[in-house]
């Protein structure tokens, strides 16, 4: 049961970390609820292994651990593509935001008289 | 109204802007200023222009993008966006704007029978490529599609203050291909541009290759938006 163990010591300390940042401001609920189900999913492993073993062999993979790796290979990969698509709109916020201030610091400057 | 992008333009955005004024009287000239780390803004403001300052460098897509904003906001007929290093010349701004009546988006082209300025190797090829697509996109003649010397009409001016992208390329191919799928119409018109009084001129044989992939890629992502065309710009 050793492997279960260290699954299980894993999905508690991200749950310690993502539990801090949310409390500290530092992480957002909609990303702590994201990385929140990946550490149920890995203590669910960790503690049942059967489920890993009977889910590999439902899907066809010869090694639970080739299941473990591929899923877990998907998971960061869309994780990955979802930050890019939150940047990209926080990206084109700014740039809103940036033209907004050169027109009103412009129109500031008018109103001063100091151009 | 003429907008000029300018990104550490000290050297020439006095004289580009003096130029413009003295060529064309009663015309607004905005300078907008992409985050410049020198004087081109006091230059700018110093050779009578009004000047918006970005507060830092977004690309030249966002600073002619914020042209628009303000040219749809005053509701103006035209916006010219001319670039700050002197290449492009204020008198041909009016056969620009003339050009307005039969289209939404007017294009001063280099290579169009005036001037002499020549581009070589992989850029030159890129150049060619991307005419050739822009062309049969639009249904015109088009040899000039990178030019930032062009005249924008109030429905250009709609779609591209929504939806100019910011960055290098993007700015002038991209943006032409959202004025396809907005269905707006594109002309070009010859002009003979000078040597930039100021700067370097990307002629370097590894940043021309860079610059036929780079543009290469763009072209195809940009395609795409063509799959999903969108109704009549409003």
């Amino acid at each position: 049961m050793s492997v279960g163990w260290v699954g299980g010591l894993a999905a508690a300390s991200v749950l310690v970390v993502v539990a801090r940042l949310v409390l500290r401001g530092r992480l957002n609920v909609k990303y702590a609820a994201l990385w929140l189900s990946v550490v149920l999913g890995v203590a669910l492993l960790g503690l049942v292994p059967g489920l890993l073993v009977w889910s590999s062999d439902l899907l066809g993979f010869e090694l639970p651990a080739n299941f473990l790796f591929s899923t877990g290979l998907l998971l960061l990969l869309l994780v990955g593509i979802n930050l890019s698509v939150a940047v990209t709109a926080l990206e084109a916020k700014v740039q809103r935001l940036a033209e907004e201030v050169a027109l009103l610091r412009e129109q500031e400057g008018r109103r001063d008289g100091t151009g | 109204m003429v907008v000029c992008p300018a990104y550490n333009e000290e050297e020439s955005v006095g004289a580009v802007v003096a130029e413009l004024l003295a060529a064309l009287p009663g015309v607004e000239v905005v300078v907008v200023d992409d985050g410049s780390t020198d004087r081109t803004a006091d230059r700018a403001a110093a050779a009578g222009a009004r000047v918006l300052r970005l507060p830092f460098n977004m690309g030249p897509g966002a600073a002619v993008r914020t042209g628009l904003v303000l040219g749809v906001r005053q509701g103006v007929d035209a916006v010219v966006q001319c670039d700050a290093d002197g290449q492009h010349p204020a008198a041909a701004v009016p056969d620009l704007v003339a050009r307005l009546s039969e289209a939404d988006l007017v294009i001063g082209a280099r290579w169009a029978g005036e001037g002499t300025y020549q581009a070589r190797g992989p850029r030159r090829w890129a150049m060619w490529v991307l005419a050739a697509v822009m062309s049969s996109l639009h249904s015109t003649r088009l040899t000039d599609v990178t030019s930032g010397f062009r005249a924008f009409g109030p429905r250009a001016q709609a779609v591209l203050a929504r939806e100019m992208p910011p960055e290098y390329l993007g700015d002038t191919l991209d943006a032409l291909v959202i004025a396809r799928s907005s269905r707006l119409r594109v002309v070009q018109v010859p002009v003979a541009m000078r040597a930039r009084s100021t700067g370097v001129a990307s002629h370097r044989p590894l940043r021309s290759a860079l610059f036929l992939a780079r543009s290469c890629l763009l072209l195809l992502l940009s395609l795409s938006r063509l799959l999903r065309p969108r109704g009549t710009a409003a």
